[in-house]
């Protein structure tokens, strides 16, 4: 029989978080400290904070057995084991406790997040669970080698359990979940190949506007602005397509909606971030967007960051500005 | 350990396999404002000013994490990393506009030194952003700390201080809306023990020293008061480092004369007072020995660490020994005896105590320690506040030619008193002491040195009459916390245990100049047990003044145990203010 992790990489599976980490390597850091002894924690991060994302919701509300199937992959993979399911208050309260009893008689334990956007970071989730301030960590050591309760750690998406149940039972087919949502159209998650073209996504599922219109690739928050004559390519991060009527949408207010997720979602760590995010929202709030000045904070968050989220804050709002706003 | 050889800004330097680019720097004195980076912490990486950058990569890295490897080349001044650091610099120096000049911290404060270097840089503007923070009131903890809000930068430094020097942490982040703030804990089951050790690692001046000099100032003013100073062992080898002097440098004669020149009316070494606490201390530990009462018996020099114990360790007060510590027990001294030697209404005396630490604004405003009605001390200052004090008056300590103490009956000090400020001196003091008592002759060697070094839990184990005692000397609540286990399960397992709350003792005190490193604290301690050695008494029994005080003023029992004893007991959590 082949090994599932082997299967994995077979598949080329990669985490369904956004990162797109190849799946199997993660696997195989975790197990290489297994095989010296260590207890293992297996984390889900159901935290899915990010707007524009409600992939994980569709799985917990349609396939929670395939992916607690997922789960049990995972103990059985590695000895001495013992999984935390992380999730955001809301999916906790609504799907935890028809989870726990599919999860009955495994040591599968739930935590519900209470804490911003941020913790969904892998560091900043362990953080958390430990009961200390979700600011993400300095990695190394990474989660594999040294996580939760400094131990190694397993961590990847829902989706990314769900998808390893169907690699081992063969039923993978190398698709993903989209999430689309925005002007117009029905709220709504997608199981399209992940080597679709947004266009065909879109085409597909019958979701092309009519009207002129932009759309934001990879969350409502972290996501880039792309154009229409963009969209004949598969493009990097997570699957979540937002639509925006170009005629209706006021580009500033959409900028003020990002600057107010920001300045509150971000950890507050590090400087740029934090005080970044603060000045951006200040400057929208009052209505005196200086570009200039935009443009500095910008390049001091993207190179001085700590984490990526500070480090990626800039793309949407580059984007749209130079292709929208122009 | 193998040799590697960096480039930083296109010269080559020699560094350590497993150094970081920063470490590298700051030996070779090239400046990189890291304002977050203490050395006593695990580096937060949460100011995002050491960045530096690597050349050919356009991009930059935190130095403060970046290991060094062979072959390394980074850049420190790039027009990259002047474009970002000056804009982090304004977004933190955005909350304090124009209020260096009264800041407490103006001298040891990392951010202002960035933004002096910063300011004659083409991009940099300090006053870019408004002050998001002007309205924030500050705090007081007890007589003790200042915070203000307003000049943080959320470095958390202090947060993680604290929670090593308390049960949970005192002073924390408390999430609001958009940001966290940094805030002291109102809940009933937390409190400051004002140690200072977040003054020591807060790098700007949100943190600082509730500041008494201004009054003393005034004082010696006044023509009706008779301002009499005494000043601790342990800032003779630091206060230096404020006049451009090295750590260690002893500067005890130099204390004297330029306190006389500001216009003490007297000036006394609080060391007599360290004897005196010897004198009792190592009677109560023989006591205890040879009636057979094998629990242990903990020092009380340290205020910060008795208030640890009487708020959070209340069942471990009843161990603590009923000795007042030094600056108090000379206080009572000064008040009573000497007063009455030399005829002064004790009511004209002010007696002002110059110590490392900030914790010990809290002790001499204890009521159970009051003489005759009066508080010993009347008004504790920081040794950085002492050299604050010279500086306003124009006297330059480096300068002043030493003088010595010239009083007739508690003018001599021994090196045993003066060892106090370093993590183990009072426990080796004490054992000089205790053994002379039961052994009738001195120890062949005064000095143990497993108790020098800088551990924050050193241990001894001693044979004293057929009995194998075990002591230790511990510092930095941290470290308190393991040795409280061990006499959980076995009350004891150790005779006697010295604590100093702060990492090292008090010359490392939240009182002492800034900054404060292993180095410094190794040169600090050295510095002590040098002056040690040239000194001709070295066991506080020996002190020519302390014997007579025995023979004469302390035959009366009753006076001896209301000057040098009390009693401690469990504590309420104490007064947090609100200042505009
Ligand atoms: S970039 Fe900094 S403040 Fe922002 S989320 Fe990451 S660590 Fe927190
Ligand atoms: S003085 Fe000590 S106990 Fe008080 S806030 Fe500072 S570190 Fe904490
Ligand atoms: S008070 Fe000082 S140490 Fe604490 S977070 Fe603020 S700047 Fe940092
Ligand atoms: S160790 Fe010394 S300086 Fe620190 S709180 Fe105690 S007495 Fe004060
Ligand atoms: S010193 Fe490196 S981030 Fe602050």
């Amino acid at each position: 029989m082949v090994n599932i992790i082997e299967k994995i990489e077979q598949a080329g599976l990669r985490g369904r978080g956004g990162a797109g980490f190849p799946t199997a390597t993660k696997w195989q850091a975790v197990k290489k400290q297994e095989l010296q002894g260590k207890k293992i924690y297996i984390i889900a991060n159901g935290s899915e904070g990010e707007p524009g994302v409600f992939k994980d919701e569709y799985i917990l509300k349609k396939y929670p057995t395939e992916f607690i199937e997922g789960i049990k992959i995972a103990l059985v993979e590695f000895a001495d084991s013992e999984a935390v399911i992380y999730l955001n208050h809301t999916y906790y309260d609504w799907y935890a406790k028809r989870l726990a009893s599919i999860s009955k008689g495994f040591p599968i334990n739930y935590f519900r997040k209470t804490a911003r956007y941020i913790a969904g970071d892998e560091t900043a989730l362990i953080s958390h669970i430990e009961g200390k301030r979700d600011e993400p960590r300095i990695k190394p050591p990474y989660p594999a080698e040294s996580g939760l309760h400094g131990m190694p750690t397993l961590v990847n998406n829902i989706e990314t359990y769900y998808r390893v149940f169907q690699i081992a039972k063969d039923q993978y087919q190398n698709k993903t979940f989209y999430s689309i949502s925005g002007s117009g159209i029905k709220k709504q998650v997608y199981d399209f190949p992940v080597d679709y073209t947004i266009k065909e996504v879109l085409v597909k599922s019958g979701n092309w506007p009519k009207d002129d219109f932009f759309i934001q690739y990879g969350g409502g928050a972290a996501g880039s602005i792309y154009l229409p004559e963009e969209l004949d390519n598969v493009l990097p991060g997570a699957a979540s397509i937002i639509i925006f009527n170009r005629n209706k949408t006021n580009p500033y207010k959409l900028m003020r909606y990002w600057a107010e997720f920001y300045a509150k979602e971000n950890c507050d760590k590090c400087t740029p971030c934090r005080e970044g995010s603060m000045r951006i929202l200040e400057m929208l709030k009052e209505d005196r967007f200086d570009r200039e000045r935009v443009k500095e904070l910008f390049l001091a968050m993207e190179q001085s960051s700590f984490c990526p989220l500070g480090r990626g804050m800039s793309a949407p709002y580059k984007s749209l500005i130079e292709k929208v706003i122009r | 350990m193998s040799q590697i050889s960096i480039s930083i800004n296109g010269r080559k330097y020699q560094a350590d396999e497993g150094e970081t680019v920063l470490q590298v720097a700051q030996r070779e004195d090239i400046y990189i404002p890291a304002l977050c980076y203490h050395c006593d912490l695990l580096p937060h990486e949460s100011c995002r000013l050491c960045m530096v950058e690597i050349e050919g990569e356009g991009k930059l890295k935190a130095s403060c994490t970046l290991k060094a490897f062979d072959g390394l080349r980074v850049l420190t001044d790039s027009e990259l990393v002047n474009r970002v650091l000056a804009v982090n610099l304004e977004l933190l120096f955005a909350q304090h506009e124009g209020k260096c000049e009264a800041c407490a911290r103006k001298d040891s404060c990392k951010l202002r030194q960035a933004v002096i270097k910063f300011s004659n840089k083409e991009k940099f503007v300090a006053d870019k952003y408004s002050d998001r923070k002007k309205d924030k009131l500050k705090y007081q903890f007890g007589p003790s700390i200042m915070f203000d809000p307003a000049k943080c930068i959320n470095c958390e430094n202090c947060a993680t201080m604290c929670a090593k020097q308390t049960k949970g942490g005192f002073i924390r982040p408390r999430e609001s809306k958009y940001n966290f703030e940094v805030s002291p804990s109102l809940a009933n089951d937390h409190d400051c023990i004002y140690c200072g050790q977040c003054i020591v690692h807060c790098p700007t001046g949100a943190l600082s020293e509730v500041e008494d000099y201004p009054e003393v100032q005034k004082l010696l003013k006044d023509s009706t008061k008779k301002v009499v100073f005494q000043f601790a062992p342990a800032i003779r080898s630091s206060i230096g480092e404020l006049f451009g002097l090295p750590p260690g440098e002893i500067a005890t004669g130099k204390i004297f004369s330029s306190l006389k020149r500001i216009g003490a009316y007297k000036v006394f070494d609080t060391s007599f007072g360290a004897d005196v606490t010897i004198m009792e201390e190592s009677e109560e530990l023989i006591n205890k020995i040879v009636s057979g009462e094998n629990e242990v018996m903990f020092s009380s020099c340290c205020p910060a660490w008795v208030k640890y114990l009487e708020f959070y360790e209340k069942g471990f007060v009843k161990y603590l020994t009923s000795v007042r510590s030094p600056h108090i027990i000379l206080g009572g001294l000064i008040k009573t005896h000497w007063a009455k030697h030399n005829n002064i209404n004790p009511k004209d005396i002010v007696v002002v105590s110059i110590m490392p630490c900030t914790a010990k604004k809290f002790e001499a405003k204890r009521r159970e320690l009051r003489v005759n009605g009066f508080n010993p001390v009347d008004i504790v200052i920081t040794n950085r506040e002492f050299a604050k004090l010279l500086k306003e008056a124009n006297i330059n300590l480096a300068d002043v030619e030493p003088s010595e103490s010239n009083d007739d009956i508690m003018g001599s000090f021994t090196g045993a008193g003066e060892i106090f400020g370093a993590s183990g001196g009072v426990l080796e003091a004490a054992i000089r002491t205790a053994y002379f008592k039961t052994t009738g002759k001195s120890l062949e060697h005064f000095e143990f040195k497993a108790i020098h070094e800088l551990n924050g839990i050193k241990e001894l184990e001693l044979k004293v009459n057929n009995q194998k005692l075990r002591f230790a000397a511990v510092s930095g609540i941290e470290n308190v916390k393991i040795v409280l286990d061990k006499l959980k399960s076995d009350p004891t397992y150790y005779s006697c245990v010295e604590v100093m709350a702060c990492p090292g003792g008090c010359v490392a005190g939240g009182g002492q100049p800034l900054p404060i490193d292993d180095e410094i604290r190794k040169m600090r301690s050295k510095g002590l047990y040098k002056a040690d050695r040239e000194n001709r008494y070295r066991e506080s029994h020996a002190n020519p003044d302390v014997v007579e005080l025995y023979k004469g003023f302390f035959e009366s029992d009753r006076m001896r145990h209301r000057i040098c004893h009390t009693k401690f007991a469990a504590k309420n959590k104490g007064v947090i203010k609100r200042i505009k």
